[in-house]
């Protein structure tokens, strides 16, 4: 799971009115994958993006510190863009732990899959 | 334009949907309808497959271009397995992202896919056969392949109640859903429900198939592009 797809994910646990933005439990073990850069694609995806939500998940995996807020001339600076395009789709969650921030209902990443899938009961 | 190759694609019969003429009808309608973006050199998707089952289709997309990225998800714990198996036998696991959830039940609610791709379970049946989605029912082989096809009265169980009422919140501006709909699913209602909800729609590729006649449906916001 890379932090594009966390980014997007919630906990829809039945009572839930905040199960946005998922928490990363310690311990998760990640892994690196290198991809082609492109700064079109991270235009692209930016205004897709909750940026608070992209700046917290990289604290919880002490992945080099995003700025709070994206200026003008951030997309002028490489090494910012470079590290936005590392941390959001080279860097993957293979095991760990997403949790709701409301219910606290914890979510499996096992091999690099969340399981976001819901029991009967909490639909 | 490119495919996933079938020598390459992961997939058991009894543990996800085999791909299939309707699987090779989707991907060829999004080579096709999507040719010219996709033969560009800043060619930049953020795709989603609703029931990715083997891995097919959203395989055969992510290998366009590398910066297409893809989040595929299924019911089915062994589908996610295969889809993983094939996009990583095709070089691609960097382009394509697995969720296990229901639809897209597990994303936030906001305009976020340029492309969204499902082939649903389109088969008229008995009610008893419906798409269920519980895990206990999800590590039940029968039921999980019987999810992947059976459709509820219409073959529309999964359309009517879970993609149509949440496609114009998912599509970005200007993104296109591409559905496989059997004519016995009665097209002409399903875009008439598009279009109640802001949604032009347009069939896009058509294919009989033994039995059956497969169409693929394009969805497209009209009623925000402006606002966006």
């Amino acid at each position: 799971m890379k932090l594009l797809t966390h980014n997007m994910l919630a906990s829809t646990v039945r009572g839930v009115s905040q199960g946005y933005p998922l928490g990363i439990a310690p311990g998760a073990v990640t892994e690196v994958h290198a991809c082609d850069f492109s700064k079109e694609f991270l235009v692209h995806v930016f205004p897709k993006l909750e940026w608070s939500a992209f700046v917290s998940a990289c604290a919880s995996l002490s992945l080099p510190t995003m700025p709070a807020e994206v200026t003008p001339a951030s997309w002028e600076d490489e090494s910012f863009l470079r590290q936005m395009h590392h941390n959001l789709l080279e860097v993957h969650v293979q095991e760990g732990t997403l949790i709701c921030p409301e219910s606290g209902r914890q979510f499996p990443v096992s091999k690099g899959i969340p399981n976001m899938l819901l029991n009967e009961d909490e639909i | 334009m490119a495919l996933s190759r079938i020598a390459l694609t992961s997939y058991r019969a009894d543990e996800c949907y085999e791909p299939s003429d309707d699987t090779f009808l989707l991907a060829d309608a999004i080579n096709d309808d999507l040719a010219d973006a996709l033969k560009s050199e800043y060619c930049n998707m953020l795709a989603v497959e609703v029931g990715c089952g083997s891995g097919y289709v959203c395989t055969s997309l992510a290998l366009n271009s590398p910066h297409i990225q893809v989040v595929a998800t299924d019911v089915n714990h062994l589908a996610a397995k295969h889809t993983a198996q094939t996009a990583r036998n095709h070089k691609c696991s960097n382009n394509v992202d697995i969720v296990l959830c229901n639809g897209l039940d597990a994303f936030r609610t906001r305009r976020l896919f340029d492309v969204l791709m499902c082939n649903p379970p389109y088969v008229p049946t008995e009610d008893e056969e419906i798409y269920t989605t519980t895990p206990e029912t999800t590590t039940n082989h029968n039921s999980v392949i019987n999810a992947a096809f059976a459709g509820g009265e219409k073959g529309r169980l999964l359309v009517d109640s879970v993609l149509m009422p949440q496609l114009a919140d998912y599509l970005w501006k200007e993104g296109r859903a591409y559905v496989v709909a059997l004519h016995e699913n009665d097209v002409g209602e399903i875009q008439q429900d598009a279009k109640a909800r802001g949604l032009e729609s347009q069939v896009v590729m058509e294919r009989r198939a033994d039995m059956e006649r497969l169409c693929v449906l394009r969805f497209t916001t009209t009623t925000t592009t402006t606002t966006l």
